[in-house]
C-alpha cells in the first residue's frame, strides 16, 4: 500500500496529494478537482517555506532549537483540515478527524 | 465584581514598544487561572500566549521571556492572517462549504510544534502532546473568554 493510500485510511480523510518543495502536484487520491489539488499543493509548499523562514529567524534570534528542519503543518477550519508532511498532504472533514492518529501516521512515513 | 483592569507594560525595550494587556476581573478575585496558565497545564505545553488579532500580547506563561513572547505572537498573528487568506482562496475554487472559516493552524518541527487556535498559541513538545486535547482545550478557552481581545466587552460566543 502506498503512503497516500495509507493516509486515505485515516478517519475523516477524503483526499490525499503529493507535493514537491516547489509546489508541483504529484499523485492524488480521492475525488479532487485537478485545479484545486494543484492549488493545495502550492499552498502546502508555501506554508512549509513560510514556516522554515520564520523558524530560521526565530532560532537565530533566540538560540532556541527544535523547530528545524521543518516537518509539517496543519490548516484548520470549522469543517475542513489540510495536513501536510514530508511531501504528502491530506484533506479531511474536521468533524471526524483525529489529529493525533494523523500525526503518528505521517511520522511513520518519514 | 471587578470586570477588567488594564495595565501598561513594555516589551522590546529598544523600541520602547508599549502595549496594553487586560486581565479578567476574575484573576483578582482569587482562584481562577489566566487562560495562558490553564493552557500551560496541558501535556507537552512549554509556553502559552493569548494575544490580539494585530499580534499584541495579552497573556503569556512558560519558557519564553516577555520579549520573546512578544515576537512570537507577532509571527503567529501574521501566519493566521495568511492562513485565513488561503482558506478563502480555496473556498472560491471549489463548491464546498467550510473553507472560509479558518480558526487555527499547527506547524511541526522535529521536537517542537506550534499550535494556534483563535487568539492563543501553545508551543509544545510534539511527542508529548495530544493535539486532539490541545485543540479541544484551546477552542474551549477561546469560547469561554469573558472579555474579547481588545477589551471591548463583546461576547466571544460561537466563534467556532
Amino acid at each position: 500500500m502506498t503512503t497516500l493510500d495509507e493516509l486515505m485510511s485515516l478517519p475523516g480523510v477524503y483526499g490525499a496529494i503529493e507535493f514537491s518543495c516547489t509546489g508541483e502536484l504529484g499523485q492524488t487520491r480521492g475525488e479532487l478537482e485537478r485545479d484545486f489539488a494543484e492549488l493545495v499543493a502550492q499552498m502546502c509548499a508555501a506554508n512549509m517555506a513560510i514556516y522554515r523562514m520564520q523558524a530560521t529567524g526565530w532560532t537565530k534570534l533566540t538560540g532556541q532549537t527544535g523547530f528545524l528542519p521543518e516537518r509539517g503543518f496543519t490548516f484548520v477550519t470549522l469543517d475542513r483540515v489540510v495536513m501536510g508532511m514530508n511531501g504528502n498532504a491530506i484533506l479531511a472533514h474536521s468533524k471526524d478527524f483525529d489529529y493525533d492518529a494523523a500525526y503518528q501516521r505521517f511520522n511513520a512515513t518519514l | 465584581m471587578q470586570t477588567g483592569v488594564a495595565r501598561v507594560g513594555v516589551i522590546r525595550g529598544k523600541k520602547a514598544h508599549f502595549f496594553l494587556y487586560s486581565f479578567s476581573g476574575l484573576d483578582f478575585c482569587g482562584g481562577v487561572m489566566s487562560r495562558a496558565s490553564e493552557l500551560l497545564e496541558l501535556p507537552g505545553t512549554v509556553a502559552a500566549s493569548v494575544y490580539s488579532r494585530k499580534g499584541f500580547i495579552e497573556e503569556f506563561e512558560g519558557a519564553l521571556s516577555e520579549a520573546e513572547a512578544g515576537e512570537m505572537v507577532h509571527l503567529c498573528a501574521a501566519i493566521t492572517l495568511t492562513m485565513e487568506m488561503q482558506g478563502l482562496l480555496l473556498g472560491r475554487m471549489v463548491d464546498q462549504s467550510g473553507w472560509d472559516s479558518c480558526y487555527g493552524w499547527m506547524t511541526w518541527g522535529p521536537e517542537i510544534s506550534i499550535v494556534t487556535i483563535h487568539d492563543s498559541t501553545c508551543i509544545v513538545q510534539g511527542q508529548q502532546a495530544s493535539f486532539n486535547q490541545l485543540i479541544k482545550a484551546m477552542r474551549k478557552s477561546a469560547n469561554t473568554e469573558i472579555i474579547k481581545p481588545g477589551g471591548k466587552g463583546e461576547p466571544n460566543d460561537n466563534i467556532g
